[in-house]
């Protein structure tokens, strides 16, 4: 007797992403948050507060660190709307467009950040 | 000096599918003491109150799964709830929640078997031990037991369908005790039939429905933790996808 | 073939699509949970904003007042708003809670044995004590390389 076998879901690609930036997240999110508030609350000295010209010129001039920063960016991105895709369904949205206007915008956020990093490298530096 | 005795008040949903449209509710005084269970307390209603009350009940112990109901909205085995840890409040017993009511407390959980029997519950050995002569059998370290044995604690009472938000937005998700017996079955040495289960753990309606939301394992009578299971499996089911995509089977 | 007419008629109550998550309290944290995440999202858009307002600027061998002038207006402007401030502090609350729900739950997913031959499982607290390890470890190297780098 043929039975009928239910497809091979495309769900763990998306899944490991998610799992990679979930991680990511937890574990140098909250920091990364403090350096930004420091920032805001530092920001009228542009020569010595937090995140100043000189500190980011130094981290997006340095390959490795501006791929690390790459990197954060697109985990987080695909982490953060692939849960928002998800929670879409628990809030009772059952469209297949949350699934283009999440992977799209985590793609498009990843790009554009690659862009500007890019960019940056080669007027600046 | 006699003590008086404690009463509590019961609420339980009623429907009589010959008679009623909907489920009304029914209330009942039930006294009660400190070792009397929610089951005990529905054999009390049906022998003083309302001989009609139907509900399945069997062993009396957690090990049937038959006496799983909604008790203050959570789901439980009625044989090991207890009136004491409710003293004080009102009591308000359903049907189990997220399958067809059939009759006052009595549920159709023809879903639920079906899933559980769809993902083949049972040893698919390896084409070397198919046809082992019936006075030899297996033998397993205690490891390898402990590999797969927590998981197949599961009674079906289907507590964990109850409370899985994602079966109930979706009644085609395969569900917490079937991709636990799923995981039970792969992990075990003696099975070699992962293979034929792969199609159902890798669907949308299989592990990739769930959420971890975990309340499955929270509700669990026999803390088998079906949310644990289901991970493992979506972990299983994503190293699947990743060699298949590297070294395609067709 | 038995000619007793059957009385069934399955009764199925209605679906809260959209509120089911209101009534009971754990699926009510579980909604929490996920809902970090969309404070995770604008945490990754502060951040690409700042790299865009940093792209935008003009630094040459002499930077100039104007010629920084957009990133400027970034740190001060933007992440100095005392809204964007507060808001924040809203992101760094809800992504420690993340954090701890995310390391409560690794456990479930990491199911070792301890040796080859024990029977006893690697204790969940190992693994979200190393977890949170990790956190403060990361914390503190992250700090330490934005504060004492100025």
């Amino acid at each position: 007797m043929r039975q009928f076998l239910p497809t091979r879901s495309d769900e763990p690609m998306y899944w490991l992403m998610f799992g990679a930036g979930g991680m990511v997240a937890s574990i140098v999110l909250p920091a990364i948050v403090v350096v930004l508030i420091a920032a805001g609350l530092t920001s009228d000295d542009l020569q010595h507060g937090v995140l100043n010209l000189g500190q980011v010129a130094s981290i997006f001039s340095n390959w490795f660190l501006s791929l690390v920063v790459f990197g954060v960016v697109f985990l987080l991105s695909f982490y953060a709307l692939h849960r928002m895709h998800h929670s879409s369904h628990d809030f009772g949205i059952h469209s297949k467009l949350t699934w283009y206007i999440a992977y799209g915008s985590a793609a498009a956020v990843s790009f554009i950040s690659l862009g500007l990093q890019l960019l940056m490298y080669v007027k600046f530096f | 000096m006699e003590a008086t005795q404690k009463t509590m008040k019961v609420t339980v949903l009623r429907y009589r599918p010959e008679q009623d449209k909907e489920p009304w509710e029914q209330t009942f005084d039930v006294p009660y003491h400190k070792d009397t269970s929610v089951l005990e307390a529905l054999f009390y209603i049906k022998d003083n109150f309302e001989p009609s009350l139907s509900f399945r009940w069997s062993c009396r112990m957690a090990v049937c799964g038959s006496c799983g109901m909604m008790v203050n909205g959570v789901p439980h085995l009625a044989c090991k709830t207890f009136l004491r840890d409710y003293e004080g409040k009102d009591m308000k017993i359903e049907p189990l929640a997220n399958f067809p009511i059939e009759r006052d407390l009595v549920v159709d959980l023809s879903d639920l078997i079906e899933k559980i029997e769809r993902i083949k519950p049972y040893i698919i050995p390896d084409a070397k031990n198919a046809n082992m002569p019936l006075n030899k059998n297996f033998k397993q370290t205690p490891m390898q037991m402990e590999a797969y044995l927590q998981f197949a604690q599961c009674i079906n009472c289907g507590c964990c369908y109850a409370a899985c938000p994602q079966y109930k937005l979706n009644p085609k998700f395969i569900g917490p005790a079937a991709l636990t017996l799923l995981y039970r079955y792969n992990t075990d040495n003696r099975d070699a039939g992962a293979k034929l289960r792969a199609p159902f753990l890798n669907s949308e309606e299989g592990a990739w429905s769930c959420t971890f939301v975990g309340y499955c394992s929270e509700v669990c009578p026999k803390h088998v933790d079906p949310s644990s299971a289901i991970q493992l499996g979506k972990k299983m089911s994503a190293t699947d996808y990743v060699f298949n995509m590297i070294k395609p089977e067709h | 073939m038995s000619e007793v007419k059957s009385f069934r008629k399955p009764y199925n109550p209605p679906v809260k699509k959209m509120t089911w998550w209101l009534e009971n309290s754990f699926y009510t944290k579980y909604m929490i949970r996920e809902g970090t995440a969309v404070l995770a999202l604008f945490a990754v858009l502060e951040i690409v904003f700042g790299i865009f307002m940093l792209a935008l600027c003009d630094i040459g061998p002499i930077p100039t007042l104007s010629g920084i002038a957009p990133y400027a207006w970034y740190l001060q402007n933007f992440l100095g708003n005392p809204v964007i401030i507060a808001l924040n502090v809203v992101v760094l609350v809800s992504q420690l809670y993340h954090a701890i729900t995310w390391f409560a739950l690794m456990p479930s997913a990491v199911r070792v044995f301890m040796n080859k031959n024990s029977t006893e499982l690697l204790p969940r607290w190992i693994i979200t004590a190393g977890l949170y390890a990790a956190l403060a470890g990361a914390t503190v190297v992250i700090l330490g390389v934005a504060f004492l780098t100025v």
